[in-house]
């Protein structure tokens, strides 16, 4: 056929010898007595027969092995219709309602149904495979053996099941990507030498490149890492050095939190004045100019918008000085610090810090989680006065703060902003609740639910569309023991306005998603009965 | 109600609709549900109460719903709460609305047998008919001659140049196979524009494709000389109908419980074409079923990929001994083991005795018995429980190496004559579409 093929490729008029290709061909001999005169009507007969003659012919192979069958499974199985909810999930690229799937299924002890393995394992988000893992089950286990890029299915990312040498490999000569995948690996198996190869590529690497391999090092960051992140705040680039003072300052005995700290009590001073009634108060002193080792150390010097640069470099001096530091040094409450600042030139600024502070040291530090609290209170004061162009400013701060919350405080301050009249409700719905931990506890959804159904009862107007997200996001966050009575009938405004329609599609959103959390529920239910 | 989920969510004719049917599979959407030996039906709540009915006998289905889906999203609503939990559905006598439907379902049957009776005793105008036939073998042969010309220049001037020639070429020449009355080969030329350029070996693939028609072409030429069954192949390959009376009259009846082993729908210009292999349990003859729509209409019948059920088929005529279509069927369920199974040996034996006595066939539907799914880094293969391989399409078979865990099944597939496209597989007890 290949014969065949070069000739009619090239054209038979340019072939010198076309009847000599012909000939060869095992089916010519048929072709011959069919009385076909006509040499490129043989040669397409001839590339009919041959074709048939292929089929005809075609032969097994005898040097395929067979896979090692997969173990036995150690426990259930879900159902294909288990399957079904996780594919529409998958398919639809809803996290949030996979997620919920598998915490379902594994406080279930069901591994996921066969059918979906294939679709789990090309999740490459640490999210979504941390929530996957527990539930492979030895058919996943097995499945993830057969590509490189599922390797994590069998307890390690490629990255990591290479030994040192593949890593050191991986590192010279992979992509930016496999670079960062190696080096998250090392930082686990061999810091040292993560340190090591870090550093000898920072004169070779473009800053961007030298900036993003060193975020890896919040990967097992420890106190020995601070040497090579005290010299990288001597790189020549400020993405470098930002990136360094950032990890530097989740180290809470660093020199460079201890040098902030230096420099944030020579910014900040307060005195206790008056005999009978002390009042306390705050005064801020930030530089004139920017010292040179305050650059060093990732300040920058030109101030983001229309901040004057002496507010910028105060703020974020305090925002990398963990909010503990000045409970013990003016030995007052937060609130009390709060109100002490608020007469000062700079006070904005030092707010500013103080939550940034809050919220970023929150994780590593308890006394510093204490402030979380009050700062969020002092915000939300603030929001109830302030006009609306600087609300979303304000509301962003908010924000940040209650992500770091425990979610029973972040509630609570959610539901105590909700029950003020005095903010934008739409922006307090999409601010605050998509950042408050799901699902929601019993009482807060049944508050909100509450006054989701007592408001688009009454209006018919904005102050019942407005509602229409925090609705839709409730399908989420409402908790599995309240599925049922959440998809009470819901009374609507009997109008025919934009607004009611709104609501109505947004009632039907919400009620489809708990319907749907409820059908796998039952679902899950009988799989385990 | 005997379909699975999955072979309900298989008849939906598109994602959104199967997604739009599962939103209305709650019990909750509907004010009536109910069954009988006959039928299923319910009112769901739309944009009105639309009335759905189910014929249990073969699952067809109507609503009184406008959509131009079929099934539309009530009908598959009502299928998936049938297959979840058919005891949603209240057994009780059918309303008025359901048996006035069956009623008509039932006339309308009984009037088509008629009409065919009809047909067949209805005087026909011999010459005139024997002259419009002589005048689209003429055109046909013109048709024919003026392709096989084509055809020559090409091989002539060489394919290679075909790469840079426009794609208006192979709708030209579509074009005048349609104005020839030759219309299937005018869909085969029309799937030839789709070769060239695709992938590295498009230039082997287009030669094998003229060869074919090259064979048809002589083929035709000496119709008289064939066999009286290869002349019904060669003509239903050039574009002639096989009427259903000509079916009826001349195609073999097989009477067996029909598995359906898999199936496939694709969009071939802007038909809807569904090719449903079936294997008889009893005889373990293979059939091939092909339904065709347009314009979004459904097909005339509602096969699901992984039933079983009892019935007759008639064969096409012809040599190929392949294409069917049921004459009747009822009782439909799911299955749970496939029939006919076969290894490669036996498999590739019986294509070469099919191709004997057709040379154009292309497509040939199997069950192999105790097959396991091996990956390797080229492409996948399917091994037969004597440890012989076959590769499989391009494609990734992880699902099903997933669903069998590298054990042997069963798997139902289709052979190109290079490579098998798996159709189904039996996992566990149950038939998997793959």
């Amino acid at each position: 056929m290949e014969s065949l093929l070069r000739l009619a490729m090239a054209g038979s008029s340019r072939s010198p010898d076309p009847d000599a290709v012909l000939n060869e061909l095992p089916t010519a001999d048929l072709i011959g007595s069919a009385g076909i005169d006509d040499r490129d009507q043989r040669i397409l007969t001839l590339a009919g027969t041959v074709g048939v003659y292929q089929v005809c012919g075609t032969q097994c192979r005898n040097d395929v092995d067979p896979v090692s069958p997969a173990p036995a499974e150690k426990g259930r199985t879900a159902s294909s219709r288990i399957a079904q909810f996780l594919n529409q999930a998958s398919t639809a690229g809803d996290k949030p309602l996979l997620l919920e799937f598998l915490r379902g299924l594994r406080d279930s002890a069901l591994f996921l149904p066969h059918e979906f393995l294939p679709t789990a394992l090309d999740y490459s988000e640490d999210e979504m495979r941390s929530a996957l893992q527990p539930s492979l089950g030895e058919r996943g286990r097995w499945l993830s053996g057969f590509r490189k890029e599922w390797s994590w299915g069998h307890g390690a990312s490629s990255a990591e099941s290479a030994n040192v040498d593949d890593l050191r490999t991986l590192w010279s000569e992979g992509s930016l990507d496999e670079r960062r995948k190696a080096m998250v690996a090392l930082r686990r198996s061999a810091p040292e030498l993560s340190r090591d190869l870090v550093r000898e590529s920072w004169n070779v690497d473009k800053a961007d490149v030298r900036s993003d391999l060193l975020e890896t090092f919040l990967v097992g960051l420890s106190s020995d890492d601070e040497s090579t992140l005290e010299a990288a705040l001597d790189d020549r680039a400020q993405g470098v050095r930002q990136v360094a003072a950032r990890l530097l300052t989740r180290l809470l005995s660093s020199n460079l939190l201890r040098r902030m700290a230096a420099r944030a009590d020579q910014m900040l001073s307060g005195k206790s004045s008056g005999n009978i009634r002390k009042t306390f108060s705050l005064t801020s002193t930030p530089p004139h100019e920017l010292p040179d080792d305050w650059q060093r150390d990732g300040i920058s010097e030109k101030p983001p918008g229309a901040t004057g640069k002496r507010a910028h470099w105060l703020s974020s001096v305090l925002a990398l000085v963990p909010p503990s530091h000045w409970s013990r040094r003016f030995e007052v409450e937060p609130h009390t610090l709060l109100t002490a600042i608020a007469k000062d030139d700079f006070s904005d600024a030092v707010i500013e810090g103080w939550t940034q502070a809050a919220a970023a040291f929150a994780p590593l530090d308890v006394q510093s989680a204490a402030w979380l609290v009050p700062m969020a209170e002092h915000w939300l004061k603030l929001l109830e006065n302030t006009k609306r162009e600087k609300f979303c400013v304000s509301i962003g701060r908010l924000r940040s703060l209650v992500e770091a919350m425990p979610a029973k405080d972040a509630e609570a301050l959610v539901e105590r902003a909700l029950q003020s009249s005095a903010f934008d409700m739409s922006q307090l719905f999409a601010e605050l609740l998509p950042v408050l931990p799901h699902p929601w506890s019993r009482h807060f959804s049944e508050f909100i639910l509450a006054t989701a159904r007592a408001t688009v009862k009454k209006f018919s107007d904005e102050r019942a569309s407005i509602w229409s997200p925090a609705i839709i996001h409730a399908g989420d966050a409402v908790p599995c023991e309240m599925l049922s009575p959440a998809l009470e009938t819901w009374q609507l405004y009997d109008g025919d306005t934009w607004e009611c329609r709104a609501v109505a599609k947004a009632v039907e959103q919400f009620a489809e998603r708990v319907r749907t959390r409820r059908s796998f529920g039952e679902a899950l239910a009988q799989e385990v009965r | 109600m005997t379909l699975t989920v999955q072979q309900v969510l298989e008849m939906a004719p598109d994602p959104s609709a199967a997604a739009a049917g599962k939103k209305l599979a709650a019990v909750k959407n509907w004010s009536t549900l109910g069954r009988s030996d006959e039928a299923y039906w319910g009112l769901c709540q739309g944009s009105a109460v639309y009335q759905v009915k189910i014929d249990l006998s073969n699952y067809g289905y109507h609503c009184s719903c406008p959509s131009r889906k079929f099934p539309c999203k009530h009908s598959l609503g009502l299928l998936l709460i049938a297959a979840e939990s058919e005891s949603s559905l209240k057994p009780g006598e059918m309303p008025e609305w359901v048996r006035d439907w069956l009623a008509r379902r039932q006339a309308r049957s009984e009037k088509k047998a008629e009409k065919a009776a009809a047909t067949e005793t209805k005087p026909v105008d011999e010459k005139a008919q024997a002259k419009r036939i002589e005048q689209r073998e003429s055109r046909i042969r013109e048709g024919l001659d003026r392709i096989e010309l084509w055809m020559t220049d090409r091989i002539r001037e060489g394919l290679a140049g075909l790469e840079t020639q426009p794609p208006t070429i192979w709708a030209e020449q579509s074009k005048r196979l349609v104005d020839a009355q030759a219309p299937a080969v005018a869909a085969t030329v029309s799937q030839w524009s789709e070769i060239v350029g695709s992938g590295t070996d498009w230039p082997r693939r287009l030669l094998a494709e003229f060869g074919r028609l090259q064979l048809l072409i002589h083929a035709y030429r000496r119709l008289d000389q064939l066999d009286v069954t290869l002349q019904s192949d060669v003509r239903q390959l050039i574009g002639w109908n096989t009427s259903q009376d000509e079916i009826d009259r001349v195609g073999e009846r097989v009477d067996d419980s029909w598995v359906v082993i898999g199936q496939r729908t694709d969009d071939v210009d802007r038909l809807r074409v569904q090719r449903s292999w079936l294997i008889g349990r009893k005889s373990g003859d293979t059939a091939a079923v092909l339904q065709f729509s347009a314009g979004g209409q459904p097909f005339s019948e509602s096969i699901a990929a992984g039933t079983e059920q009892n019935g007759t088929i008639a064969f096409y005529p012809g040599a190929a001994r392949q294409r069917a279509k049921f004459v009747s069927r009822s009782g439909v369920t799911a299955t749970h083991s496939l029939p006919g199974g076969t290894t490669f040996e036996l498999l590739l034996d019986d294509v070469a005795t099919r191709l004997g006595k057709q040379p154009w066939m292309t497509l040939f539907g199997y069950v192999v018995d105790a097959a396991t799914f091996v990956p390797r880094d080229d492409m996948w293969m399917l091994r037969d429980s004597a440890g012989r391989s076959l590769p499989l399409v391009r494609g990734s078979y992880w699902k099903a190496l997933a669903l069998s865990g590298g054990a042997p099944c069963d798997v139902a597939v289709e052979w190109n004559g290079e490579a098998l496209r798996p159709l189904g597989m039996i996992a566990g007890d149950s038939f998997r579409g793959l």
